[in-house]
């Protein structure tokens, strides 16, 4: 990734400045922490259960998984602001008439919200360091998987950001993209086709591949596939390009 | 400093601006004036690139708003009617934001920040959150947002609208401040708001501009070009002249002055500020000639009494409703 230019970097700092002034930050990843909490104390009392060995494996598996749901629904609480209020409030105006390249907005933005995600999964730590302690999970699938959360939050951010850039009320951003992250989320449950060969079966096999969240799967069992990593930059990238080109709008209307 | 040329907006159908064409010179302080829904704002917003123009084209400090932007935009400092302020931040995170985003240097920003914040009188506010300013205040640091970056050209839209008196003339003197030693272009539409701050008019009038008027230091208008760009209708040293008897032959003898452009008989709708139960005749001067003295004498030559001789000022308000009113006829 190229380094933020310094507009963009200035954008990027009063996003998380913004964030932290106001309760958007605490209230999301406040909610976040408690229920990772408490999904990771259910799954770890009944693995620690069942005593099996494989259940210690599994635990970090269903806590990755478990954390891409948390994020789709935490995400839209990030973005719907960040075009949308500006907006509302007049400031785009300020960034309209500023010296400023509509990518560089775009970006700053994108990657202020990144990083507080990236905070949320970092303060998520102890939970795998307090398995670590009573069993003897692999590093490696614990390190890929959050590699995929990070990337899923960037797609989840970059496709809420496009939302929030074309409109210019902060609810009706958040809910459209807490429905499209739903979406994507549930999209890979299509049940399987009967036949080999139907239109079906393709469409489901699409579909299946444009879920964010499915390929969560791949990265908590520790396995880096070139496909969902290819896919995770791609829909960030689109998505960005098209705020950039929704944001720059703003001067059409 | 500011130019337009032709600059048209259509919003779908429906005409924001139509051909607008100016030229502001360096230092000049020009206030954008008409009814509510003229196009004021839109030509404000064209030209601080908050918006593109459907056609025609632009330029601040020389530099093409279309084609060279960024240059242009650094060379502009703009105040929105509502300041674009973020609520949650600080006066001074956000002076420093604003600073940063228009390009002024990183070891420049901090001594910025106190010019501005001096100028513009927000010592005691510097660590306030924007949110919790009073009105006044706010528009204040809307306005050192606008100066951060040290443009030539400053545009403000309706700086005053919503303050209290108090607030209102503190805000005219800031602008006036800022007059002596940049470009200025505000919006306003109220009259003596313009007359107080700015020294040239530009009347605009669904989306035209209807008139182009000069004011002298006491805010009386001194020549004034209409949108047909024909010559200026008043210039400068023109007098109004009662005289008895009110008849053609003294009309005949002013003619007759060496130096007097026109004479006519003053009429309401000429616009001018005239005393409605005596007749009198507007003696138009050519550029640069005083024919105060030369009128007297004429009246007196001609056997009449000269009853007033007084400079001909039009009346602002009067101007206005004509320049607006015909318009919409």
């Amino acid at each position: 990734m190229r380094r933020l230019t310094a507009p963009a970097m200035a954008v990027c700092k009063r996003e998380i400045y913004s964030y932290f002034v106001s309760p958007v930050a605490y209230f999301t990843i406040v909610p976040f922490l408690l229920l990772c909490g408490f999904f990771f104390y259910v799954t770890f009392n009944y693995a620690s259960r069942s005593g099996s060995e494989t259940a210690a494996a599994g635990l970090m598996i269903g806590a990755v998984q478990t954390m891409s749901v948390l994020l789709t629904l935490a995400s839209p609480l990030l973005t719907m602001r960040s075009f949308a209020e500006e907006r509302r409030a007049g400031s785009m105006e300020l960034l309209a008439s500023s010296p400023i390249r509509e990518r560089d907005i775009v970006l700053g933005k994108f990657f202020a919200s990144w990083f507080l995600v990236g905070a949320m999964l970092l303060a998520t730590a102890p939970y795998p360091l307090f398995v670590s302690r009573y069993g003897n999970p692999d590093a490696a699938p614990i390190l890929v998987g959050y590699l995929g959360l990070a990337l899923l939050g960037g797609c989840l951010l970059a496709l809420g950001l496009l939302i929030s850039s074309l409109s210019s009320n902060q609810i009706v951003a958040g809910v459209s993209t807490l429905g499209a992250g739903l979406f994507l989320w549930m999209i890979q449950s299509l049940p399987p086709a009967a036949g080999v060969a139907t239109l079906y079966g393709t469409v489901r096999e699409i579909a299946v591949y444009m879920s964010l969240q499915q390929h969560i799967e791949g990265f908590s069992q520790g396995d880096v596939a070139f496909r969902s990593l290819f896919y995770y930059a791609s829909f960030i990238s689109v998505c960005l390009y098209l705020t950039t080109i929704s944001s720059a709008s703003f001067r059409w209307k | 400093m500011i130019e337009a040329e032709s600059l048209t907006k259509r919003y779908g159908s429906y005409l924001g601006i139509e051909e607008v064409s100016f030229k502001i010179e360096a230092g000049e302080a020009v206030g954008l004036l008409g009814p509510n829904g003229a196009g004021k704002t839109t030509t404000l917003r064209i030209l601080t690139c908050a918006m593109s123009a459907t056609s025609g084209r632009a330029s601040v400090a020389g530099y093409d708003l279309f084609k060279e932007s960024m240059q242009a935009r650094r060379h502009i400092g703009y105040l929105p009617e509502t300041p674009p302020l973020y609520p949650e931040m600080s006066v001074e995170a956000y002076l420093r934001f604003a600073a940063s985003i228009k390009g002024v240097e990183p070891r420049r920003i901090a001594g910025r920040i106190n010019d501005v914040v001096e100028l513009c009188g927000l010592e005691e506010m510097r660590k306030r959150v924007v949110g919790h300013l009073s009105k006044g205040y706010r528009q204040r640091v809307g306005i050192a947002q606008a100066l951060i970056h040290e443009p030539q050209a400053v545009v403000l839209d309706e700086p005053t609208s919503g303050l209290d008196p108090a607030q209102i003339v503190e805000i005219r003197g800031l602008i006036q401040r800022l007059g002596k030693e940049r470009t200025v272009l505000l919006t306003t539409h109220i009259l003596a708001e313009a007359q107080a701050s700015c020294g040239r008019l530009l009347v605009i009038n669904q989306g035209r501009i209807a008139g182009d008027i000069r004011l002298n230091a006491a805010g009386e208008a001194v020549s004034i070009q209409t949108e047909k760009s024909g010559p200026p209708l008043l210039s400068e040293g023109s007098v109004l002249v009662a005289a008895r008897p009110f008849d053609e032959n003294m009309e005949a003898r002013l003619r007759q002055i060496p130096g007097a452009a026109s004479v006519r008989r003053a009429s309401k709708d000429s616009a001018l500020e005239i005393d409605e139960l005596e007749p009198a005749w507007l003696v138009e001067a050519e550029p640069g000639m005083d024919i105060r003295g030369a009128c007297a004498a004429a009246v007196v030559e001609a056997g009449g009494e000269l009853l007033k001789l007084a400079p001909a000022r039009p009346s602002l308000e009067r101007l206005f409703l004509n320049l607006t009113q015909q318009e919409a006829a």
